[in-house]
């Protein structure tokens, strides 16, 4: 896919993508790398890869990632409850299959029953990924909010496509049908060097006021104005060093919110914009929201 | 082709702290071959291994910088070897020239020469019939007179060569001879001496107005019997002269090329040595496990770091914070799974008929590293301090919710609210500022009471706490037993010394005792102060016996 191509299947599904956007996704579509994406929260981390799933017509498996997420819950599990069941189950039928047999015989028998088998084998999002019966995406969102051991556990998948499990030996992805895995991070610890070694690198950058107008505008249910306004408001926001600087879809909120009132008074919702007492301060104070032209449609 | 400019690349991102590898070299290659890369566009081609390239915002961000320098460097370098090929080989064009030339040269010359000599031997025979055609124009009473005079004539070289040779150009000087002749012997009254030398001059006279005419004749009488050879010679000269120009002119065309050369090689030297240091060593330069590379200064004591330095290591700091804390709270946030709570899962069980359908594990710790900052920011320790505080700073800002600070000088403030609130710039001094400093004596007895009676709060099982000072306490009630009572309530305590570790325990110094209490380290340099940092984590396991933790 050439680089325009991109940017065009993007915004089909409703993205706007820069060059450089663009450039990294073109790669992971040509080379299948993993490709993790850093940038400032709000900034469309997530949204690039629902809208490459969207893209590619293909099916978006998306984990969030917290301080305690396991390898149970992120790769495979074992289905405890129909193990037991099934032990229950097998109770009585092993009981008289046993009768009279003598003990090395009863444990011939014993070893071919596995209740760590693929029948007992619930896969989380990873391993249904690498088990799609078609290319899908995988989005491993906010990795930097769990444990450095979760990387470890992902290396293999992030490497070599495949997951290990010992009872069952390894299940690797076919080559075609590998899923385009995003990670996302917001840099809130660094990811181990591992990690970082097995994927391509994307780092989203702040957006200008003609992009973020654009974006605003890309669902059409914001009139143009409006949004070259908002986004004006939002570029000066960012030189009032607020704690949480307001993101895109924040502002698409807070817009929309004028727009609905009958009398919109931009300071009204700003509720929608600071997340903070200090920030709704700061922006108070700075008289950004006062001078608003007449946006409606 | 493309394999060689990637691999250079490599090299010089790695020499901007880039970890480029093998691995990526490769994607980079697969990318530009077989995506869909026009790989005569620079833009794209940055475009394309910019994700493949970068670890982290920063080299995100500067990788088009590095790769439009590296891009000019190499075509800089490319354009120099193919200078200094072109050099060499105007070298070698110049002295084949010279040597074709001289070759050339020297065979036109002999023919020349030849030539000449031909002509030569020609033209004295032509010369001889020519004079034996045309005797010269004395008259037979002049021819009588000489051959009467030829004693005397002869003694004079000068007049034997004008009458028996054939020197006419000396006819001026022998006339003049003859004209003292002349005078001499008329003053003696010689009439006929005076007549004789009277004749040899008008003879003399004749010869110097013949010569004129004769030697026309003779060129003319010459030239008109030898008319081939002499236009055979001069087209031979001119033929030499030309050549000679026309080797001139390449020789200075080949010289001015190659003046080019030099000048532009010259300038180049710089791109060069740039080059060679970045292909030269070529060796992986990773970023160490836990920092980039380290800023100068790290080895000074606080108080001998100029401004800049600190600046530097303020920045420093500011970059590792975030693999500090990734390894501060390794060890807390483990994937250990909770124990098994065997009462709470048999009374499950009784629920599904004895079955334990549902297991019941103990809640695992939450993974929480909460941090408590103590400094001491008394006069003691003044230069230490702002350091110190540069290092909460960032530390309060990568653990945005986890984090108190408290600082004092004999009474305690919470500074926190200051340092999470703006820049650095301004925090620090608004801090320094909020303490009363002047005229007053560090005390720990005091803050470090009302930490434990006003805060115990936030000393919690998973807290880990760092207090930061030389420990002198001015001869102030002991403050060990409120340390205790902390220390003995977190996780894990630590005491970073601001004072060099031969002092510890002099005079009013509480080092000793509080190291009976919680681990100390000296930190009196910026490497020592992040090599602390790190270590505590690393070290927890032997501090443990020594740390008054009742887990």
């Amino acid at each position: 896919m050439r680089t325009n191509e991109v940017i065009e299947g993007l915004r089909g599904a409703g993205y706007l993508a820069t060059k450089e956007i663009a450039y990294a996704v073109g790669g992971m579509l040509v080379q299948n790398i993993p490709l993790l994406v850093e940038g400032d929260p709000g900034c469309g981390k997530t949204c690039l890869a629902e809208a490459v799933a969207k893209m590619m017509h293909a099916k978006l498996l998306r984990v969030q990632f917290y301080e305690g997420l396991d390898y149970q819950s992120l790769i495979y599990s074992f289905d405890y409850e129909r193990q037991l069941l099934a032990i229950e189950a097998m109770r009585g039928a092993l009981d008289r299959e046993l009768a009279g047999k003598s003990l090395p015989e009863a444990m011939e028998i014993a070893a071919k029953i596995s209740f760590r088998s693929r029948d007992f084998l619930i896969a989380r999002p990873v391993l249904q990924a690498l088990e799609a019966k078609e290319r899908c995406v995988l989005l491993l969102d906010e990795v930097d909010k769990s444990s450095e051991e979760v990387e470890y556990i992902l290396l293999q998948v992030l490497g070599e496509y495949a997951v290990t499990i010992p009872e069952i030996g390894t299940i690797a992805c076919p080559e075609e049908r590998r899923p385009l895995i995003f990670l996302t991070s917001n840099r809130y610890r660094e990811l181990s060097d591992a990690t970082k070694r097995r994927c391509s690198y994307l780092y989203i950058r702040r957006k200008t006021a003609e992009e973020m107008k654009e974006i605003l505008m890309l669902d059409g249910s914001i009139p143009e104005k409006a949004a070259a306004w908002a986004a004006q408001c939002l570029e000066r926001m960012q030189n009032l060093a607020l704690k949480r600087e307001p993101s895109v879809p924040e502002a698409k909120a807070w817009i929309r919110e004028l727009l609905s009132r009958e009398d919109p008074d931009p300071e009204a919702g700003l509720y929608l914009l600071a997340k903070t007492p200090e920030d709704a301060k700061k922006i108070r104070a700075s008289g950004i929201l006062r001078q608003m032209p007449e946006v409606g449609a | 082709m493309m394999v060689e400019i990637l691999t250079e690349l490599a090299a010089y991102l790695q020499e901007k702290g880039y970890a480029a590898d093998v691995t990526q070299v490769q994607r980079g290659l697969e990318l530009l071959s077989f995506g869909n890369t026009d790989v005569t566009d620079p833009e794209e081609v940055c475009g394309v291994l910019r994700p493949v390239f970068s670890q982290n915002p920063a080299q995100y961000l500067a990788f088009p910088e590095h790769f439009h320098t590296f891009a000019v460097s190499r075509e800089k370098i490319r354009r120099n070897a193919a200078d200094r090929r072109n050099l060499e080989e105007a070298g070698r064009q110049r002295r084949e020239e010279e040597s074709r030339y001289a070759a050339r040269r020297g065979s036109l010359e002999e023919q020349l020469e030849e030539m000449r000599q031909r002509f030569e031997k020609k033209r004295q025979a032509l010369e001889q019939e020519f004079w034996s055609q045309n005797p010269d124009l004395l008259t037979r009473a002049d021819h009588r007179l000489l051959e009467k005079m030829r004693e005397t004539i002869e003694r004079e070289p000068v007049l034997t060569g004008v009458f028996f040779g054939e020197r006419a150009d000396l006819a001026e000087e022998a006339m003049a001879i003859l004209r003292d002749r002349a005078q001499d012997a008329l003053l003696f009254g010689d009439r006929e001496a005076f007549r004789n030398w009277q004749g040899l001059y008008r003879i003399a006279q004749k010869r110097q107005d013949a010569d004129v005419v004769r030697k026309e004749q003779l060129d003319r009488f010459v030239t008109e019997r030898m008319p081939e050879e002499r236009k055979a010679m001069r087209a031979l000269e001119d033929r030499i002269l030309a050549e000679k120009r026309d080797h001139e002119e390449t020789q200075k065309n080949i010289d001015r090329e190659m003046e080019q050369l030099m000048s532009r090689l010259q300038i180049k030297k710089e791109s060069e040595q740039h080059r060679e240091v970045f292909e030269g060593g070529g060796a992986v330069v990773l970023l160490p496990g836990t920092v980039g590379l380290l800023p100068p200064g790290m080895d000074l004591a606080f108080e001998d770091l100029s401004s800049s330095q600190r600046r530097q290591i303020a920045d420093f700091i500011r970059d590792n914070v975030l693999r500090f804390r990734t390894r501060l709270t390794r060890n807390l946030q483990t994937l250990r799974e909770g124990a098994l709570d065997l009462r709470e899962t048999i009374r499950a069980a009784c629920r599904t008929g004895g079955v334990p359908l549902s297991l019941i594990r103990r809640k695992k710790r939450p993974g929480r590293a909460d941090l408590v900052l103590i400094l001491d920011v008394s006069g003691s320790c003044q230069s230490a301090s702002a350091m110190m505080l540069t290092f909460f700073y960032y530390l309060q800002q990568a653990f945005p919710n986890g984090c108190r600070a408290f600082a004092f000088v004999n009474s305690l403030y919470d500074i926190s609210p200051v340092l999470g609130a703006g820049e650095i710039e301004k925090a620090l001094p608004k801090v320094l500022s909020m303490i009363p400093r002047r005229g007053v004596y560090s005390d720990y007895s005091r803050p470090l009471h009302s930490l434990w009676t006003e805060h115990r709060q936030i000393f919690r099982k998973d807290t880990i706490v760092i207090f930061a000072g030389d420990a002198r306490n001015n001869r102030n009630p002991s403050f060990s037993e409120d340390l205790k009572n902390i220390c003995r309530r977190v996780r894990y305590a630590y005491w970073l010394n601001t004072e060099e570790e031969a002092m510890w325990g002099q005079g009013d110094s509480a080092a000793k005792a509080c190291m009976q209490i919680l681990p100390m380290r000296e930190v009196v340099n910026s490497r020592q102060l992040s090599s602390a940092f790190l270590r505590m984590v690393s070290e927890r396991r032997e501090d443990e016996g020594h740390n008054f933790d009742s887990r």
